[in-house]
């Protein structure tokens, strides 16, 4: 939807002298949410929960931190417990001793001033990225893009039974594309259903170099295929959609859902999302 | 209530009894171009007894054997006075000649140009395609839906917004018919101007309130367009070229005063101009489009006294595409047949088709992947529409319309780099709905007139289908599909009918005011899904299922008419309340394209709107125009949304002024001015900020809807017209058209969004994007000859 929502918008400035300008307005200020955010995935490296404490919209700094909580991640097939480091930051992490499985269900509880927060999450599989393609591209035109390499990827959504939704992660020299309008997701290999067993689609896979960015010689992409399911992929729609919520066809703004649940009382609310992905990855450098 | 009816018996058979009586019909036409004239006033001189033309120019009034004089008056035209002696059932067809400029100072006191007062029609606002033609208007563009924008009661989201509001329904409420046949999406480029060709429209009506029977289908209210026919006495061609488009109009007979046609068309031409330009700057955009059109054409053929045939048809599309393709437009196509039976009962009968399609594609040149989508609404009608002139006390309308609907929700096939295609298509759609209605307009005394009706609607939806049965789940979530059934072509899934009872009264105070009370029940079985802000070309629309129910909408409506100065001014004060049930609204996060679970995603709520319209009009003089002042409020509840409370509509503006002015200073020269305020639209803003995965996510903790406004919105446009020929005999004329839309630079708020400051992240900030940010000024040059 949002390549649509990118041409209804390029069709519209053709003719019209529509502006966007920051203003001031005066909010009202919500009472703090505890937040978990919890993406959790199979590669060999630190992982990390975070907690934190919703602010005003306006606050203008970094959500405060929540330490002092415990956070358990525990495998519902196996039954064994992984227990995560509270780095007094409100960060709470595990470094890999072991692999989490494609397949298995995992639960996630989080304890904090007494209120047990709770959440599972199945591990679905993913599938590889098979190469990795630059091409250099002049500048200028439509939308008078920058100068520099493109990338795009080539894979295949392996064909099944049930729909496969992936979150496709690209990073530029270790630092991920983290704005709201990169979210670059699929079921099967385009959008909405259909596509089964197919090569990812082409605004799928060129979407690893968001619209308006470029890599330069010798940089370094690296693109990660996240597995993740229905719940996920539409969490992060919701997340795409309220964060770049604007022009003509904005829709009337929604609160993210959550998928954890505050199992100790009805009168804390919490806010965040938690799941556990299979990762396909590669790396290229730009040349 | 048994005493009333019994009352109306009584009169209506006393009435049939009385002394000799003599009908008197016919057509009433215009001079110059043998236009049929909607509206003309037609009464017995010196009485309170008269009628007036109808759609068709038709009249028919019964009165006492005798000589008379017949009055045919009709603001604008110079007035007829005929003498008649009624011996027998007569035929009395004639023509207006338009009131020269010169002829202003002349006041002709037999003038009946208090019909605002007189008539049964309430909440009615029409427009004067002469003087839209006049005031001031976006890029010089003419435009029907932006000038209706203008009247009392009627909002819109913003510029830009396709459609319009009227009094708190959405935008899929209102009926608008083109010749009778309705048009789904009236807008070319997304809302900027309409599709109906100002050269080819003769008359304009909305009914807003008070809606008679013989209309139905939409909750809220009729936008009634006729277009010309075209002139049976001349060739007439008249045109533009404007900053967007050009528009070109050919009218002539086929046979003098027998038959003759139209034919008017306009297309954009910025692609064409702009084209040079995007070559240069990039290769791969030199095939890039984007351009509209639309082309409007209409025969008619007067066979004989008692025949008249009508043929028109309207193609209009939007074409955008650049490595994609991008398109949508109606089609529509009318054939009517206008009979008399006798002096007393004449017969419309219509029958229509209306497609509005829309298709949407990608495709990579590189390795053949394409993505095809494409949607329609199709519909076939067959609409009898009689007038029974009964007697000169009451007017008797009853007919029927049948409609048969196809949705084709979306053809959707996805092609890979080695040819597997997926298709991810969507079951067609079917339904009928049928309405059969009666309604009489009665002369209760002098002072009191009376409409009454009742319109009784049916709809089926109809296999070959499925039916989905979902379980009820918490509110604002999917609800999760519980069975699926199919059902053969031609069988009922959901049924339902309405009776609408319609209502109007007419108390004539004197011959300067009266007072005004409508009642109408509207029900509407078909809804448009969409839950953006402005609404896309993309929205589809569903028809009422087993699981969405028909909206229904109650309205009452109570008013204050009231002419000044020998009817100089005009001016009238209205309330009303509406009710509505099971408006269409969405579950968070609702996926509503390409969706066969569709339904789960949909909830249905009340609706409540109700305000207070303010209206003064000056009908004539050098300086002319009107004022209005509309105070309102919408609203809505539905449950799962904002706390299961009562939330404003995307559409309620609490006040709202419009004033446009026109001033003729001579014949060559004509200045004109708008302005525009109205509170901002009702939005949900965050209270929060929630951080997950690097990304900072607005979030409203009370979850309330609409819980601010945007800032008002206000503007001001203005006009001159300068006519290089004024004083041409055959009729030519040339002219100049020179526009100012939004004078005063503001930047009115179409929306205001929230995001991170895109150098310093970690700050938040309010954006407001305004989709008119700049003064446009613009010329047309417009001819007739």
């Amino acid at each position: 939807m949002k390549t649509l929502k990118l041409f209804l918008f390029i069709a519209g400035i053709f003719f019209l002298t529509s502006c966007e300008d920051v203003i001031q307005v005066k909010l009202d200020e919500g009472d703090p949410m505890v937040t978990i955010d919890a993406f959790i995935n199979d590669m060999r490296s630190q992982q990390k929960v975070r907690l934190t404490y919703t602010d005003p919209y306006f606050s203008q700094k970094p959500n405060q931190p929540i330490t002092g909580a415990t956070v358990n991640l525990k495998d519902l097939s196996t039954g064994l417990d992984y227990s995560f480091t509270d780095n007094n930051n409100g960060d709470y992490v595990w470094t890999p001793t072991d692999t989490f499985r494609i397949g298995h269900e995992y639960e996630l509880t989080v304890t904090h001033q007494g209120i047990i927060y709770r959440s599972s999450s199945r591990m679905n599989r993913t599938t590889r990225v098979d190469t990795l393609v630059s091409e250099f591209e002049e500048g200028g035109g439509l939308g008078n893009s920058k100068e520099g390499y493109k990338f795009a990827f080539l894979g295949f959504d392996p064909p099944g039974d049930t729909i496969d939704y992936y979150w496709i992660k690209s990073y530029r020299n270790g630092v991920f594309f983290n704005k709201g309008t990169q979210i670059n997701i699929c079921a099967n290999a385009a959008f909405g259903e259909g596509a089964d067993g197919f090569p990812f689609i082409t605004p799928i896979a060129e979407s690893i170099t968001p619209f308006g960015e470029v890599f330069q010689k010798y940089d370094i992409c690296r693109v990660e295929i996240h597995s993740i399911n229905l719940e996920t992929y539409n969490f992060l729609t919701q997340v795409y959609t309220q964060t770049t919520n604007s022009g003509l066809f904005a829709t009337s703004p929604e609160n993210v859902k959550t998928n954890l649940k505050n199992i100790t009382n009805d009168k804390v609310k919490v806010v965040g999302w938690f799941c556990m992905s299979a990762v396909g990855f590669k790396e290229g450098v730009a040349q | 209530m048994k005493r009333i009816v019994l009352l109306i018996l009584i009169s209506l058979v006393s009435q049939v009894q009385s002394q000799e009586k003599f009908t008197i019909s016919g057509y009433a036409k215009d001079a110059k171009n043998g236009e049929s004239l909607i509206g003309v006033t037609v009464y017995k001189k010196n009485s309170q007894i008269g009628t007036s033309t109808n759609e068709y120019g038709f009249y028919s009034l019964t009165l006492p054997k005798g000589e008379d004089t017949i009055v045919f008056s009709f603001v604008g035209y110079k007035t007829i006075m005929k003498p008649v002696d009624l011996k027998s059932n007569q035929t009395l067809s004639l023509e207006l000649a338009e009131e020269g400029k010169e002829l202003e100072e002349v006041v002709v006191s037999s003038e009946r140009e208090d019909k605002n007062i007189k008539s049964m029609e309430m909440s009615v606002a029409k427009l004067d395609i002469k003087q839209i033609q006049k005031m001031p208007a976006l890029l010089g563009e003419v435009d029907i839906i932006k000038s209706i924008q203008l009247l009392p009661g009627v909002t819109t989201v913003g510029e830009g917004a396709s459609g319009f509001n009227v009094r708190g329904g959405n935008i899929d409420q209102n009926l608008v018919l083109m010749d009778e046949a309705p048009v789904y999406n009236s807008s070319h480029l997304f809302g900027f101007f309409s599709i109906f060709n100002p050269d080819a429209v003769k008359d304009v009506k909305l009914i807003k309130g008070g809606i008679p029977a013989q209309y139905g289908g939409r909750a809220s209210s009729v936008l009634d367009i006729r277009m010309k026919e075209g002139n049976n006495k001349k060739m007439e061609v008249n045109g533009g070229i404007g900053s967007i488009f050009s528009r070109l109009s050919i009218e002539a007979p086929i046979f003098k005063d027998k038959a003759s046609f139209i034919v008017a068309g306009r297309r954009s031409y910025i692609d064409v101009l702009a084209k040079p330009l995007l070559a240069q700057r990039q290769p791969g955009l030199k095939d890039a489009k984007f351009y509209f059109y639309d082309l409007t054409a209409k025969l008619n053929w007067r066979i004989n006294d008692k025949n008249t045939v009508f043929a028109s048809g309207y193609l209009g599309r939007d074409v955008f595409g650049a490595g994609f393709i991008f398109n949508w437009g109606n089609t529509t196509g009318t054939i009517r047949w206008n009979h008399i039976f006798n002096s007393k009962l004449f017969m419309n009968l219509t029958t229509f088709y209306s497609n509005y399609k829309y298709e949407l594609g990608f495709k990579n040149d590189g390795n053949d992947q394409k993505f095809e989508w494409r949607s329609n609404i199709i519909n076939y009608s067959f609409k009898p529409d009689f007038t029974y002139y009964l007697n000169s006390k009451n007017t008797i309308k009853f007919g029927a319309q049948g409609i048969l609907y196809t949705f084709k929700p979306g053809e959707a096939v996805i092609t890979s780099q080695n040819g597997d295609e997926s298709n991810i298509s969507l079951d067609d759609q079917y339904g009928v709905e049928y309405a059969g209605y009666i309604d009489n307009e009665q002369k209760l005394s002098n002072r009191f007139t009376l409409q009454y009706g009742l319109r009784w609607s049916f709809f089926n939806y109809l296999g070959k289908g499925t039916r989905y049965s979902y379980r009820d789940t918490i509110p604002n979530e999917s609800r999760p599909l519980d069975r699926e059934d199919s059902v053969a072509a031609g069988k009922t899934i959901a049924m339902y009918n309405t009776p609408e009872p319609r209502l109007a009264l007419n108390y004539t105070i004197n011959d300067k005011s009266s007072v005004k009370l409508g009642y109408n029940r509207m029900s509407q079985y078909l809804h448009i899904v969409s839950n953006t802000a402005a609404s896309t070309p993309l929205d589809i629309y569903t028809p009422v299922t087993n699981n969405i129910k028909p909206l229904i909408s109650d309205q009452i409506t109570l008013g204050y008419f009231r002419n000044f100065k020998d009817n100089m001014y005009e001016t009238s004060a209205e309330v009303y309340y509406k009710d509505l049930q099971n408006q269409l609204d969405y579950v968070d996060n609702a996926n509503l394209l390409l969706n066969e679970y569709l339904e789960s995603d949909l909830v249905q709520g009340k609706g409540r709107a109700y305000g207070f319209e303010l209206y003064l009009k000056k009908a004539k003089g050098k300086l002319n125009g009107w004022v209005s002042y509309t105070l309102s409020k919408t609203e809505r509840q539905v449950r799962g949304i904002s706390n299961d409370e009562w939330f404003l509509s995307k559409y309620d503006r609490t006040h709202n002024v419009n004033t446009v002015l026109i001033y003729d200073l001579n014949k060559r020269f004509s200045f004109s001015a708008n302005f525009v305020f109205q509170t901002g639209t009702p939005a949900t803003f965050p209270t929060a900020k929630v951080e997950v995965q690097g990304y900072v996510i607005p979030y409203n903790t009370d979850n309330k809807r609409n819980n601010y406004r945007n800032t008002p919105y206000h503007r001001a446009d203005v006009g001159v017209t300068f006519n290089l020929a004024p004083n041409n005999k055959k009729g030519r004329k040339h002219a100049i058209v020179v526009s100012v839309y939004n004078v005063y630079n503001r930047r009115n708020a179409f929306s205001i969004y929230f995001r991170n400051n895109p150098d310093y992240p970690v700050n938040t900030e309010a954006v407001r994007y305004s989709v008119v940010g700049s003064i446009i000024p613009a010329i047309t040059y417009n001819f007739k000859f």
